[in-house]
């Protein structure tokens, strides 16, 4: 990349090599670890250590008992499907209205629009998890919490991905548009057809980003959700795991549940880095 | 005939305007606005939470949680453990994504995959996470276990109250470096290189170019981070709900936990509410307060992105205008 840095000394780079690989040890043994013992029968995991799942004598043996354990505990086709739902449905919406709300505000030219445009971005300021109390009250009196709209409605828009909507929009090159306008084209259309295509990276992004929000959302579904029946799977496996402490049993069933929980955002990730490496720079995401 | 027309596009371009920008304004109004008002309210009432009736306390709730001790013994000292939690994770996680990203950006082999690999707890669910470090501290089966075997110790750290918050600590600076490294080194990349040959020239090492170079450079970015950090550590719950559950003996009882505490175990949402307001005001305190010392990078690019958007402003003006005269010359025109 730098060119101009290859008479530099060879032990700096000797150095950076080492704590970068050291580091990166770090973070992928304890997942490549996570994933084998939850492989291991539940008395060889706490006998011997090894990145192999052994079983109790010492020979290579895959155990399913745990993932079936952890299904059946998880309530897995049902918490499934919950959090596929709450995902697809908040991710879409989302999407789509902010991609509006944003293109107004970089675009059309309406009365109030500065004033509307500087109230929502103060609200950006507002921690998020300190208002989980509030939001919950809100969502009584509206009489949607215990339900799986209690996990829609308060995440179906997003004002942190409105404003970076519209700084995507405002940095487009506006004579296409211009053009459609002399030629008559309705805003509707000029949305669609035009501006919309041409943020698709940033779609891609926030379109990932807000996905994987609402599949990690715990706290949310923690506190507005009593009914096993419309647990999602972060709220399940925090069942599972704040049942789990301090009880050697429900170990290898916690790290089975673990698994099957986080293997596909990773797997979601590995196939998208590209565009969340590259892209969330940009897009960012607000907890 | 012309100028007809074109009012009738402005007026209808405003409209769209409103049109688009309709559900955010309900959701605004419904789900970030209201919360706020109506909450504050109860802040000031006895509200259990579920019953029907209540009764108008004034600043009784407030009063209360910051005086008396006896109701409310672990107000003052989570206020201490969150702050405590703030000041170990913050400016190390901060400090260490500057040493990462500065080691990735100088030009190394295979830094797509090293930054893959430390984003991964990025995209894990925190009971996940909470779940695989409950196994590596294990002291009875996980590395801690064999660190214990190997140095004949009973080493425990989640469960001993001097190291609980250490440990969450650091569990959670190791889940924010990916993230962190992204976002600085993305903020060196874009440092412009002149700026490197120049202190070059006049005979600056590496160590003089990251002070005189790359911090400046990326301070707009840090100070962002900051912020953000400062306001993400403050509202920490997940993993001491997860994890240690505020013990041992109330050790790591974040605000939030205290929170949740208050108005799931207690049923007191009147409480619940007032503390949520303090640690509200506390979080606004400090983010005007960084605002107010904001580094001098950021002011420079904040005031070149704002002459950047007058200048776009003036230009898409000028453009309007020359179009507005095409618009009438065109339609005019086809009417002839």
């Amino acid at each position: 990349m730098n060119r101009k840095r290859h008479g530099r000394p060879k032990w700096n780079r000797i150095v950076s090599y080492t704590v970068l690989s050291l580091l990166a040890v770090t973070f992928v043994f304890p997942y490549l670890w996570l994933f084998s013992s939850s492989f291991r029968e539940p008395g060889a995991i706490y006998s011997s250590f090894s990145l192999l799942p052994l079983n109790s004598s010492g020979e290579l043996e895959l155990v399913w008992e745990n993932y079936k354990n952890a299904i059946a505990y998880l309530d897995l086709k049902n918490v499934f499907f919950n959090t596929l739902i709450v995902c697809v449905v908040n991710t879409v919406i989302n999407l789509f209205l902010n991609a509006l709300a944003g293109y107004a505000f970089a675009r059309l030219q309406f009365k109030g629009k500065k004033v509307i445009f500087a109230v929502i971005c103060l609200s950006i300021m507002i921690p998020g998890t300190v208002m989980t109390i509030p939001n919950l009250l809100i969502c009584r009196f509206l009489k949607i919490d215990d339900s799986l709209g209690v996990l829609i409605w308060p995440f179906i828009m997003s004002v942190y991905n409105v404003f970076l909507m519209r700084q995507q929009f405002y940095s487009l090159p506006k004579e296409v548009e211009e053009a459609a306008i002399v030629d008559g084209a309705g805003p509707f259309r000029i949305f669609f057809q035009i501006s919309l295509p041409l943020v698709t990276p940033m779609l891609v992004v926030l379109g990932i980003t807000t996905f994987m929000w609402n599949y990690n959302n715990f706290m949310w579904s923690l506190v507005s959700i009593q009914s096993s029946e419309y647990f999602t799977l972060a709220r399940s496996l925090g069942d599972l795991v704040s049942a789990g402490t301090g009880e050697a049993s429900l170990y290898p069933v916690m790290l089975a549940g673990s698994v099957i929980v986080s293997l596909p955002l990773i797997l979601v990730f590995f196939l998208a880095q590209k565009y969340i490496l590259g892209g969330l720079t940009e897009g960012g995401v607000k907890e | 005939m012309g100028e007809q027309s074109l009012s009738k596009t402005i007026k209808k371009r405003a409209l769209a305007g409103w049109f688009f920008i309709a559900p955010l304004l309900a959701y605004f109004l419904i789900f970030q606005l209201a919360p706020i008002i109506i909450a504050f309210i109860i802040s000031f009432t006895d509200w259990d939470g579920s019953s029907a009736d209540f009764t108008w306390v004034g600043l009784k709730n407030y009063i209360q949680i910051f005086t008396n001790r006896i109701l409310y013994p672990d107000f003052w000292p989570s206020l201490g453990i969150t702050f405590g939690y703030m000041a170990l994770t913050v400016p190390v996680s901060i400090m260490l994504a500057i040493v990462v990203a500065a080691m990735l950006n100088s030009g190394i082999k295979g830094e797509r995959l090293f930054k893959t690999a430390f984003y991964i707890p990025c995209v894990t669910a925190s009971a996940a996470m909470s779940a695989l470090w409950l196994f590596i501290l294990d002291p009875g089966f996980g590395l801690v276990a064999g660190l214990n075997d190997l140095f004949h110790t009973n080493w425990d750290p989640l469960h001993t109250s001097s190291t609980s918050l250490i440990t969450l600590a650091i569990m959670s600076i190791w889940g924010g470096l990916g993230y962190n490294v992204l976002i600085v080194e993305s903020a060196m990349k874009n440092i412009n290189k002149s700026l490197y040959d120049a202190c070059e020239v006049d005979g600056g090492g590496s160590f003089r170019k990251f002070f005189h170079v790359t911090l400046p450079g990326i301070s707009p970015t840090l100070y962002f981070m900051i912020i953000t950090s400062v306001i993400s550590s403050l509202q920490a719950f997940d993993t001491m709900y997860l994890m240690t559950g505020g013990g041992p003996a109330g050790a790591t009882t974040t605000f939030m936990l205290l929170v949740y505490n208050a108005m799931f175990k207690h049923g007191q949402a009147g409480i619940a509410t007032a503390m949520s307001y303090v640690l509200f005001f506390i979080i606004m305190v400090i983010t005007f307060i960084q605002f107010k010392i904001v580094p001098q990078g950021y002011q420079i690019e904040n005031e070149i992105t704002l002459r950047k958007e007058k200048k776009a402003e003036e230009r898409r003006r000028v453009s309007r205008l020359r179009l507005s005269g095409r618009f009438a010359k065109r339609k005019g025109d086809s009417h002839e």
